[in-house]
């Protein structure tokens, strides 16, 4: 006996089949909306990341020859893709165990190591109105 | 419809839904893989790996800047907020805090890839950040850098003609240079220098490493930079050949050849610490226990290790007059029987004319000629022009030179006596009356004998006038007496030429960096090392001393007696106790008699009427220390050669082979030259220009009279009176150095061939600290982060 499908069944199939596009869509769109706010966020993140490598070796290379008292902070300010950004070099740190007998002006009193911190700002379009937000980071330069 | 057709119906059905369902996975699989990455990038995970490196940083810099043994002690972690860091890390001003932790290669189970006793330390350090932590981990090594490198040093030119094979670790850059052109000659005057340069190992630098010519505008050339690693082969830097018009350009000899795997580090993480020498000094003074004592007499000392009876001897310095160099013969050899302007590499010699084009460009061809009348048929029978006449000696007994003074009955057959301008006496140093006790190395296989040498303390400095036509207007210098070693070690020595401290004023220590742009500056002259130790190359000859009471004759340069050294890090360990530390409050060079002039330059003393065949000589005594010593270990023959030959300069260079670590205030190589009445006890220590001096040159550009020296006429000064009447007949070439050599405050210029002894890496940090009494500090391995 030959028979063709129903209407029903044909109607059936092609819910099903709408179905499973349907949820798979939602999920995906529910997905990429959820993780905007993220995205905005992690690109800024990112950038922060890259700033602070570059700053590491430049506050590396242009290590100062001078008695190491450099206890002035100094800011530099840049940007990096579309985020402004800003570098404090607070200068070195003072050796937390100082030897006995070392002269005041030794310069072993101060670490060769130096102090910094990076704040970037990014504009959170993730909501509305953007918002301008800032990332900080503390970092140490050793020489 | 047939059930086929539904079958087939409900197969594309499926189709369907499954490439949807796949497509719309994948894209979700990606989505979410982006998401989680950079989940993993956050503000506080940044701050967590800053925290790790710092905890890392903090603790190589306290391990190396205050004391490479604060760890100890400290067995559990220690926290940023430990009372040892004195609140100078608070966790609101680093943004978390980190813990930090010492570990023994053992304990992480790391102890087959880090073989070493008790030397190499692990740091872990965690950072913590928010909810976010990090970890970083360091490899370091407490030791010393004087026995864990090859060299050491503020800096380093690597200069033809050297082979370097072994662990370097520069404070700064590091240039390779094979080729170079000396100042204010113009681009295609046949006034390069250049060779071939080996290299294995490893090279770490703070600054950076070239291959590089030293050349000046306008024939600067592009350094090549390395980094990372390198197969064995050759490299070959474009400006080998200079391809500038000239008349004599030819082909700059020479390539960069990398023996083995070679590995390049510029931007270490760290400098490496090295004590000043003051505080090396000051540390011996305090920390050694039992000095043996040596007074340096005002003649000079000459300190011999004497083999297998582990004696070491010190006796006076006294000279002998060996020869005689007459100017017309020296340039005949400078210039060799071939000499051709056109070819000025191709034969020997002929760094003569380069060095009077150096002093008069463009014309030192013809003023070479017409002060030697090269172009007169009688040559031989010209006279000298009226100022080589006028030599710059003082006569023997110290008084002021007359002109001309007759000193000899004619010896060249020019129908003329000779006089004081013809020639310059030869010299060797050979031993004098005993200046001390010998003294016996320990050889137990652990424990150093520490031998102090110190000036006596009676008019201890020895006024050197300056009386060089070259220099007019140069300062008096004062240079403490000459202390020479060579010798075959036995046993275990530490051997210091320092002063006493109630002489510190004489040679304060406290000297400014060389100043390459103020040479004639008297501050400058006067702010030169007064101490100088030199290694002897010069070989004992037979005929020397008139007895051979010690026994055998002893070779020129240092020896170990025991000549099994630990030449890899694969060697199964340490195959000699023989061990040498030399270390000059001063600088540290190389001395002896080389091969440069030939035979039929010098005539025999007393009576000078025969040649003295000196080539021959050289290569007879060159053999038989070879047989002497070599048979039971063929490998060892070229330990005791007197010369090494090159093709790139001069037929034959002496060495001075050194095992052991030699320690310098100053830089390594140096330029110094003996006066004619007395060369031993007046010994004159110029300045070398850094980037110029180097050990394989026993002439320095920097020491033929500039374009336009302070009161010099270059059109007066005679060019053979310049080179040859000063030229230095007893300076060793080429080191050749089992071990190590390292500059505390300078440059090392480095030539000859240098090989790492691993022997000294196989001692423990005990072993440095309790035995060779060497200060520790750590040495950055490896470091990484993970999350």
């Amino acid at each position: 006996m030959k028979r063709g499908l129903s209407l029903i069944e044909v109607v059936v199939s092609l819910g099903i089949l709408a179905l499973v596009v349907g949820s798979v869509l939602l999920v995906y769109v529910g997905l990429m909306a959820g993780t905007r706010k993220a995205d905005v966020r992690m690109a800024a993140v990112s950038a922060l990341s890259t700033v602070t490598d570059l700053w590491k070796i430049r506050l590396k290379e242009s290590w100062p020859e001078t008695h190491p008292a450099d206890d002035v902070t100094v800011v530099y300010s840049g940007q990096i893709r579309e985020f402004l950004y800003e570098v404090e070099d607070l200068g070195r740190q003072p050796n937390p165990a100082p030897v006995p007998g070392w002269d005041s002006d030794d310069p072993r009193r101060y670490l060769s190591l130096k102090r910094a911190r990076v704040t970037l700002q990014y504009e959170d379009t993730s909501v509305s109105p953007t918002v301008t937000r800032q990332l900080r980071v503390v970092f140490h330069v050793g020489h | 419809m047939g059930k086929r057709r539904l079958k087939a119906m409900a197969l594309a059905y499926a189709l369907i839904l499954a490439t949807v369902l796949t497509a719309f996975l994948s894209a979700l699989f990606v989505r979410t893989s982006h998401t989680l990455q950079l989940a993993t990038l956050s503000e506080a995970q940044i701050q967590a790996d800053q925290l790790a490196e710092l905890g890392i940083d903090l603790a190589f810099l306290l391990l190396r800047d205050v004391d490479a043994e604060w760890y100890l002690g400290r067995g559990e972690p220690i926290d940023n907020n430990h009372i040892f860091f004195d609140g100078r890390f608070p966790d609101d001003e680093i943004g978390g805090r980190f813990e930090l932790e010492f570990k023994d290669p053992g304990e992480v189970g790391a102890d087959s890839a880090l073989p070493d006793d008790g030397t190499y330390k692990l740091i872990v350090c965690t950072g913590y950040a928010g909810k976010s932590s990090a970890r970083a981990v360091a490899y370091a090594k407490i030791t010393n850098p004087l026995v864990n490198f090859l060299m050491v040093a503020q800096g380093a030119n690597l200069g033809p003609e050297s082979a370097l094979d072994g662990p370097m670790f520069i404070n700064g850059d590091a240039r390779i240079l094979h080729a170079g052109r000396a100042p204010s000659v113009p681009v295609g005057v046949a006034d390069y220098w250049g060779g071939d340069v080996y290299l294995g190992g490893e090279l770490h630098a703070t600054g950076d490493i070239f291959v590089t010519n030293e050349d000046h505008d306008p024939a600067q050339l592009p350094a090549i930079q390395l980094e990372g690693e390198y197969d064995p082969g050759s490299l070959v830097h474009d400006d080998m050949n200079p391809g500038a018009p000239g008349p004599n350009p030819g082909d700059i000899p020479g390539s960069v050849n990398f023996t083995r795997h070679f590995f390049a580090d510029p931007n270490a993480d760290f400098a490496v610490r090295t004590p000043y020498m003051r505080e090396l000094l000051d540390h011996y003074r305090a920390e050694v226990p039992a000095f043996e004592s040596v007074t340096v007499p005002p003649e000079g000392l000459l300190v011999e290790f004497r083999g297998a009876s582990g004696q070491v001897t010190f006796s006076k310095v006294d000279t002998t007059e060996v020869g005689r160099l007459y100017d017309r013969g020296a340039f005949l050899d400078a210039c060799g029987a071939e000499w051709n302007a056109s070819l000025p590499y191709s034969f020997d010699g002929n760094w003569f004319l380069i060095a009077g084009e150096r002093m008069y460009p463009g014309l030192g061809l013809q003023r070479a000629r017409e002060e030697l009348a090269w172009d007169d048929p009688a040559f031989l029978n010209a006279p000298y022009p009226a100022e080589l006449l006028s030599g710059s000696y003082d006569v023997p007994d110290g008084s002021a030179p007359t002109d001309p003074i007759v000193l000899e009955p004619d010896m060249d057959g020019d129908g003329t006596d000779e006089t004081q301008g013809d020639y310059t006496p030869v010299h060797r140093i050979v031993r004098g009356l005993e200046a001390h006790p010998p003294i016996t190395a320990i050889d137990d296989g652990e424990n150093f004998t520490f031998i102090v040498l110190r000036p006596h303390s009676s008019n201890p400095m020895t006024n050197v006038t300056n009386d060089d036509p070259a220099y007019p207007g140069m300062p008096a210098m004062q240079s403490f007496p000459p202390v020479y070693v060579r010798g075959i070690l036995n046993g275990r020595v530490v051997l210091i030429y320092d002063v006493d401290p109630s002489q510190e004023s004489l040679d304060p220590l406290d000297l400014d960096t060389p100043d390459a742009g103020d040479s004639n500056g008297a501050g400058v002259w006067n702010g030169y090392p007064k101490v100088h130790m030199f290694v002897l190359a010069q070989h004992e000859m037979l005929n020397e001393n008139g007895t051979t009471a010690f026994g055998d004759l002893v070779p020129g340069g240092i020896h170990y007696h025991d000549p099994r050294i630990k030449v890899s890090p694969a060697d199964p360990g340490t195959l000699t106790d023989d061990s040498l530390l030399m270390i000059s409050r001063g600088t540290l060079g190389a001395f002896g008699t080389h091969g440069h002039h030939y035979s039929w330059l010098y005539r025999n003393a007393p009576s000078y009427s025969q040649r003295y065949n000196y080539r021959e000589a050289l290569r007879n005594l060159d053999e038989q220390y070879a047989n002497h010593y070599a048979p039971t270990d063929p490998g060892r023959q070229d330990d005791f050669r007197i010369t090494s030959k090159t093709n790139s300069f001069l037929t034959r260079h002496a060495v001075a082979t050194v095992y052991g670590v030699g320690v310098s205030n100053w830089t390594l190589n140096i330029y110094f030259r003996p006066t004619y009445d007395d060369p031993a006890a007046t010994t004159l220590v110029g300045k070398t220009h850094p980037n110029y001096g180097h050990s394989w040159d026993d002439f320095h550009w920097n020491d033929i009279p500039g374009p336009d020296p302070p009161t010099h006429d270059p059109a007066k000064a005679p060019m053979i009176g310049t080179l040859m009447r000063e030229s230095r007949c007893n300076e060793a070439w080429k080191w050749r150095t089992r071990g190590s050599l390292h500059s505390l405050a300078a440059m090392v210029g480095m030539a000859g061939e240098a090989r790492f002894d691993y022997t000294f890496q196989e001692l423990t940090d005990e072993d440095i600290k309790e035995h060779l009494h060497l200060p520790l500090s750590p040495v950055l391995i490896h470091r990484m982060t993970r999350r």
